[in-house]
């Protein structure tokens, strides 16, 4: 199977959605390779929250240097930003908007069960899958029964045990995520410098950084081993008409396509229905500009999710050195075992069939027969 | 009901809802359930049901007088993703065997629309589950394909001869 390297469907959103959208929903901004990604802090003891003296908030000033990048056009640079449970909390988002999103957002990642459910944390110790010390930074979000001693704790209600779930703090809070992606080095330097500075007047602190390196070579991008990544790209299809395929209107992609609200909410998903997102009761923005869309179902609530979306981020570390000393381990004791046979095995062989596919993507037929034909009849 | 799981590859559900009453809705749930288990019983005998291949055990019983039907699964890794199985995969089935059960999703024609309401279905799922004080896995650290594999490579042992070609397919498992 070749592919191209990029995304095999050309698709949009259409109207408003692609207005209200963010950016990065739509594209993985292949043109833009490099970025610094900002984990913002707020430090703010109280409100107004990060207002400078003429009043502004801090969201405004980072719309004038850092404009988060919409679907509706091609931008460059290019900016994505999204907020923690405790980010919003922090921001003054009402109670009954919070609770209105998903449980694993207002769990958080460091819920007692969804830490052993992932193989993190299990019986009160990490596991030997994470680094030493335990994770260094999350959105530290409250806990049921959570007794203090964190940051930004407060008591939530217990579960129906009377269970007190166990509280894994990590050294640093995240509030919220900023995407910087810029076309070359200097220019991301720069801007995070400037992004940085503007924030630190209002109080925001940038806790972590993490470059952001899109390392295409040949029109391919790879991920840290050295194999083709992101080969195999979802083409979202609306039959309410938020999606605009390349061309003319063709049905959905018998391989890529996946309903729109997957990703997005507000838009029917896989179980058709349309996919939950936060809400806001009326009442809650008593004297603000609003600008939401009352629900289409929840009565007296405004539609604060629409054409959002939720995003997991997870720091991982790839030992590269370690994971090809163990491919050339592997690939000398086969040559040693079946010394006639295997004068192709080296540890790229290995490492290909580790992964199922070559270095640049092709697959890789398993187990050495075309992947269409059935295995021999049961004996 | 979270706390109880994910401790070992495989999970447990055991559930129990109260059927909705009447005379034709009691010939009907009989009638389907004795349909499915026959059509399974025909169907899924090479070790999965059906494409999904997560599934160690699922029994259905009538309780209490015919007036509560349970439930008891044990399956491969998290609830959800059983969960998403079923609603993908076998959605008419699980209808056709659960539709008949209080607070249910809304079904039409016995076995469509219902469990493929995804999310209404999987929140009545978890609120019909009760606890298990006891359940019993034979392979506890196994899953589905490991058990099928192990069970390949034995029957392959016990043959007193391999054609080439079968002795080919049989080494890929190793």
């Amino acid at each position: 199977m070749k592919h191209s390297g990029k995304s095999s469907g050309n698709w949009k959103l259409t109207g408003t959605h692609a207005e209200q959208a963010q950016g990065l929903v739509v594209s993985g901004f292949s043109d833009l390779p490099t970025g610094r990604a900002l984990f913002l802090q707020f430090q703010w003891l109280d409100q107004p929250q990060g207002q400078d003296v003429q009043g502004r908030s801090w969201l405004d000033r980072l719309q004038d240097i850092a404009p988060i990048t919409s679907a509706s056009a091609k931008s460059n640079p290019a900016a994505a930003i999204a907020f923690s449970f405790t980010g919003l909390q922090k921001m003054g988002l009402s109670e009954a908007a919070l609770n209105s999103f998903s449980a694993p957002f207002c769990e958080g990642m460091f819920q007692e069960d969804r830490l052993r459910r992932l193989g993190d944390r299990r019986k009160g110790e990490w596991c030997k899958t994470v680094i030493c010390g335990g994770p260094r930074w999350s959105g530290n979000t409250p806990q049921r029964g959570a007794i203090g001693g964190v940051e930004e704790s407060h008591a939530r209600p217990l579960t129906s045990t009377g269970h007190i779930e166990e509280q894994s703090p990590t050294p640093l809070t995240v509030h919220a995520l900023l995407l910087l992606y810029d076309s070359d080095e200097a220019a991301a330097d720069a801007r995070a410098r400037t992004v940085t500075d503007l924030l630190a007047e209002h109080s925001v602190a940038v806790v972590h950084r993490l470059p952001l390196e899109l390392r295409v070579e040949n029109g391919l991008a790879r991920e840290h081993f050295g194999f083709a990544d992101g080969i195999s790209q979802p083409i979202p299809f609306d039959n309410a008409g938020a999606v605009r395929p390349g061309g003319a209107a063709s049905p959905p992609d018998r391989f890529h396509g996946v309903p729109l609200g997957e990703f997005l909410f507000g838009h029917a998903n896989g179980h058709h229905e349309q996919a939950p997102g936060p809400l806001l009761p009326k009442g809650a923005v008593v004297g603000k500009t609003v600008t939401l869309d009352p629900h289409p179902t929840a009565e007296g609530m405004l539609d604060l999710g629409l054409n959002g979306s939720y995003m997991v981020v997870r720091e991982l570390k790839q030992n590269v050195p370690a994971f090809w000393d163990s491919m050339k381990a592997g690939a000398a004791l086969i040559r040693r075992r079946d010394p006639d046979d295997s004068h192709d095995v080296t540890a790229d062989w290995l490492a290909q069939r580790v992964v199922g596919r070559t270095r640049d993507g092709d697959l890789l037929c398993p187990a050495g027969f075309p992947v269409a034909q059935e295995r021999p009849a049961r004996q | 009901m979270a706390q109880r799981e994910d401790w070992i590859p495989q999970n447990h559900m055991g559930s129990i809802v109260l059927i909705r009453p009447g005379l034709l809705r009691k010939i009907i749930v009989r009638a389907g359930h004795l349909g499915l288990g026959l059509f399974l019983r025909f169907k899924a005998t090479n070790g999965y049901l059906g494409s999904m291949r997560t599934v160690h055990f699922a029994h259905w019983a009538f309780a209490n007088n015919g007036s509560r039907l349970m439930f008891f699964s044990n399956f491969d890794q998290s609830w959800e993703s059983y969960l998403d199985d079923f609603i993908e995969k076998a959605h008419e089935g699980l209808t056709l065997a659960w539709g008949c059960g209080v607070g249910f999703p809304p079904t039409r024609l016995l076995i469509q629309d219902g469990a493929s309401h995804g999310r209404k279905f999987k929140a009545w799922a978890r609120h019909s589950m009760s606890i298990s004080r006891f359940w019993y896995s034979a392979y506890p650290d196994l899953t589905v394909d490991q058990i099928e594999r192990n069970n390949r490579i034995a029957n392959g042992l016990c043959r007193a001869s391999l054609s080439e070609k079968k002795a080919q397919y049989w080494i890929t498992d190793l």
